[in-house]
């Protein structure tokens, strides 16, 4: 297992240096001057030309594209065009937050999502699964920054119970998480039922059922983690979005994560925030697949067999050798 | 069971229309009647003061909103559109309003000003000014601050229009410039790039003290940051200018803590006001403007003041060799005509109160602007001229077309549509060429690209000849052409002119130049507009109507939150 983690590990190299080239090669194609964004109008052209060198947009493509790999292998990602920070510390201070929205969010998501998707299979075509499959198609529907504005309408203007933007105590993240769960809730919801439907139709539920195994312990102990797979894809894609900051919702609730930093950098052209934020993005979701192929391993044994069966194929090709 | 899913159908679809009409209606209802209820005047006051008892000594705290999600305390950084740096660190004067002039000045770390000649200006320090850690600012640490206010902090002025700053003395200075255009001295003293910090200290500062515990020379201190949610100030115990009467309403030190809180998005401010989970926030739109104010008076519970537009949006026309309107002044004056700023003005989802349309390229809040300007005609709407003076420019109508560039970040859809029927009720096509902001300031260089633009355009330096100077200043553009990509040499002598001696007769004769040229016309300019609830009884701005919450009046019995 720790042999597949490393080379899992050892492929993401690979990813991130075509997305990092790739992300380098777009931006420097894409018409516009981040000079003019910097100085703005008060700048001369000396000035301009000044601060082109300074920043090496002058060199050629090549020598930028080196240069800016070189500092990748530093994990440097430059400085913020516009405050003159380090994209890196940038990061590091705004990344706690996301990834406390990103928790919450993914653990609200699967504790409500996926029992909603059992009962509605467990109930097919009953009310109450139309009830659900209406629930989450008009959540999967809203747009998520209409639904933040409702809630902040609904609890913060109408009841004030809770703060409308902002971070601060636990209080702070409960109107961000609703509004950023929704879609991915009713996403799970969807996946969940379907993907149970489906095992609970399979031979070996009707097997375990006529063994005279308790309904509880068939759904539980063998239905739901065979069903559990394919909803593992869903929920590890939603966290990795998350981890990936969300844009909107930080920007209505004044949340400093990832989203709300690269939606700054994309604003001002800034390049160097948005080539960090980027391959940040592209590391975090990398490492995310990362895992859900590892909970694969512990949640489907067939998956394990095939990791101890290629463990003990390599020690026995390494003991006929020696 | 066929009932009871009916039933339950029918409540959830109620429930569902409940939710939309709530999402819809949230404070929307109100938003509509002050942008279409289209006033006579397009000029309206508020100037943020309302009666009550005022606090006598210092109110305890007030929370203000930061637009700005990136603004670093630190001094010389940039201030990246943020203003907590304004109550940190000291400018040697204060501009008492936009545009003011050296005798309108308050003095602050400087104790006084002397215009020597034209270009030169001796500087006399207090010589007991001391940070907020106790160390002493004499004229090194001055010269210092604006040498790392140019090359760190983007001062660009200081490197374009500054050509030495020399030590006369431990606490004099001599600054020489190398333009007498008007205003830009002033600038230059009492610019918020400009942080004015201890040398010594500075040095030997690490990056996180810079930032987190800066030695400031203004009113107020850090107390402590969380980097893009919230910075909390408190006023400097001790401050080093003891005799009040001698600070300036920039170092005022009327409540004790600001808190800002960063809050991007307009409608999410206008929440947290309602809410009273700030005090005070800025913004320039009608909608968020409607929750606030109505008939022209603020509502029950909030106070507002409608700043100065120190911005105008501005069309251009491409006067570059070739092209339509270079030699075609008929033409020129045929598209001025024919495009209705105020209705561009409403479309944009602006109203009387928060923008008004300028008369010139310029407004009437910048210095120098001619009061008798107001009673002109500076192509106002009127297609029928227009039609006429299209076909004297020698086109039928339908025959010609015009590319018509804007960004996408400036100008909304509406604002697009409206100068597109503007134009074709008079016989003109257009095409519309939309970028983003970053591209628009590439392309709007470029004379291959566009027939037509609009464009943000204000004069830093507060005086109305800086607006021309920024656009129509050879020195200002790589080939030496202006913002209508053309070079005219009269207007340039005429701006020549004006800069060294900024006349009435200078200005005007400037103005009438380039309104018998029909290079240009403004559109509308954009008031900064201040809201705040009623505890704040006089809302204090700075020069360029950012708010000044050290300076706020309270009421009595004001507490922040209430």
């Amino acid at each position: 297992m720790i042999r597949y983690v490393g080379k899992r590990l050892l492929q993401m190299i690979p990813i991130l240096l075509v997305v990092a080239i790739l992300i380098f090669t777009l931006m420097q194609f894409v018409p516009g001057d981040p000079v003019q964004i910097i100085l703005g109008e008060d700048a001369t052209p000396v000035q301009v030309e000044q601060v082109r060198e300074d920043l090496g947009l002058n060199e050629p493509f090549f020598v930028q594209l080196l240069n800016f790999l070189k500092d990748l292998l530093h994990l440097d990602f430059g400085e913020s065009y516009l405050s003159g920070l380090p994209v890196r510390s940038e990061l590091a201070m705004r990344f706690p937050n996301t990834l406390i929205l990103a928790i919450c969010c993914i653990i609200f998501t699967v504790v409500i999502g996926i029992p909603i998707g059992v009962q509605c299979a467990l109930k097919a075509d009953k009310l109450i699964d139309r009830i659900w499959l209406f629930f989450t198609l008009l959540c999967s529907s809203m747009p998520g920054f209409w639904l933040a504005l409702l809630l902040v309408l609904l609890f913060s203007v109408e009841l004030n119970l809770l703060p409308s933007n902002g971070i601060g105590g636990p209080e702070y993240f409960i109107l961000p998480v609703l509004a950023n769960s929704i879609g991915s809730l009713a996403s799970i919801a969807r996946h969940t039922r379907s993907s149970m439907l489906e095992v609970i139709r399979a031979d070996y539920i009707s097997t375990a059922k006529s063994k005279g195994i308790s309904r509880k312990r068939v759904i539980w102990r063998h239905a739901l983690p065979n069903a559990l797979i394919p909803v593992i894809t869903t929920v590890s894609s939603s966290f990795g979005m998350m981890l990936g900051g969300a844009t909107i919702i930080e920007s209505v609730f004044s949340i400093p994560g990832i989203g709300m930093f690269m939606m700054s950098g994309i604003n001002n052209r800034d390049y160097p925030v948005v080539r960090g934020c980027i391959i940040y993005i592209a590391f975090a979701f990398s490492i995310m697949m990362l895992i859900t192929d590892l909970i694969y391993a512990f949640v489907d044994p067939r998956i394990k067999a095939q990791y101890v069966r290629s463990k003990s194929k390599d020690t026995k090709s390494h003991e006929s050798k020696t | 069971m066929k009932k009871t899913t009916r039933f339950l159908s029918w409540m959830l679809s109620a429930a569902m229309a409940a939710t939309l009409l709530a999402g819809c209606g949230g404070g929307g209802g109100e938003t509509g009647d002050a942008g279409t209820g289209a006033s006579e005047s397009f000029l309206a006051e508020q100037e943020g003061v309302i009666e009550g008892e005022a606090m006598t000594g210092m109110a305890d705290k007030v929370v203000v909103q930061s637009g700005s999600s990136s603004e670093d305390p630190s001094p010389f950084a940039p201030s990246v559109g943020g203003i907590i740096k304004n109550f940190l660190y000291g400018k040697l004067i204060d501009r008492n309003y936009y545009g003011a002039l050296l005798e309108d000045c308050s003095m602050w770390l400087a104790k006084s000003v002397t215009k020597v000649d034209d270009y030169t200006y001796d500087i006399e320090l207090y010589d007991y000014i001391t940070d907020s850690q106790g160390n002493n600012i004499n004229a090194d640490d001055v010269i210092f601050s604006y040498k790392m206010s140019y090359e760190e902090g983007n001062f660009l002025r200081i490197g374009s229009s500054m050509k030495s700053l020399d030590k006369t003395g431990e606490y004099s200075l001599r600054m020489t410039l190398n333009t007498n255009a008007p205003g830009v001295a002033e600038d230059l003293m009492s610019n918020v790039q400009l942080d004015i910090v201890d040398q010594q200290w500075y040095e030997n500062a690490t990056e996180e003290e810079r930032r987190k515990n800066p030695a400031t020379t203004g009113p107020y201190r850090i107390v402590s940051e969380v980097a893009g949610s919230s910075t909390v100030i408190e006023a400097v115990e001790n401050y080093w200018q003891t005799d009040k009467s001698l600070n300036p309403p920039a170092a005022s030190q009327n409540v004790k803590t600001i808190e800002f809180k960063v809050i991007t998005e307009p409608a999410m401010s206008a929440i947290a006001l309602e809410n009273h989970e700030v005090d005070s926030i800025f913004f320039n739109d009608a909608t968020t403007l409607s929750y606030f104010f109505e008939n022209g008076a603020p509502k029950e519970g909030y106070n507002v003041n409608l700043g100065n537009g120190t911005f105008t949006m501005d069309v251009f026309l491409n006067m570059s060799e070739g092209s339509v309107f270079a030699d075609n002044l008929a033409l020129r004056q045929a598209v001025l005509y024919a495009l209705s700023a105020e209705d561009v003005l409403f479309a944009t989802g602006n109203n009387e109160y928060t923008s008004f349309v300028p008369l010139t390229l310029g407004t009437d809040a910048m210095n120098g602007y001619q009061e008798q300007w107001d009673q002109e005609d500076y192509y106002g709407y009127d297609p029928d001229k227009a039609t006429q003076l299209l076909e004297e420019a020698g086109y039928a109508p339908g025959e010609l077309t015009l590319t018509f560039m804007s960004s996408a970040g400036q100008l909304n859809d509406s604002g697009r549509s409206v100068i597109v029927s503007n134009l074709e009720e008079i016989g003109i096509n257009v095409e519309l060429l939309t970028v983003d902001t970053a591209l628009f300031n590439t392309y709007k260089y470029d004379a291959t690209q566009w027939d037509f633009m609009i464009d943000f355009k204000g004069a830093g330096t507060g005086h109305i000849t800086g607006i021309w100077d920024s656009c129509f200043n050879p020195s200002g553009f790589t080939d030496g052409t202006s913002v209508c990509l053309n070079r005219d040499d009269e207007l340039v002598n005429l701006l020549n002119a004006v800069n060294n001696d900024p006349s009435d007769e200078n200005i005007n004769a400037f103005h009438y130049y380039l309104k018998d040229q029909a290079y240009c016309k403004g559109m509308y300019a954009n008031r900064s507009i201040i809201a705040s609830t009623d505890g704040i009884l006089e809302i204090a701005t700075d020069a360029l109507g950012n708010p000044r919450p050290n300076a706020y009046v309270f009421a009595a019995d004001y507490q922040s939150g209430q």
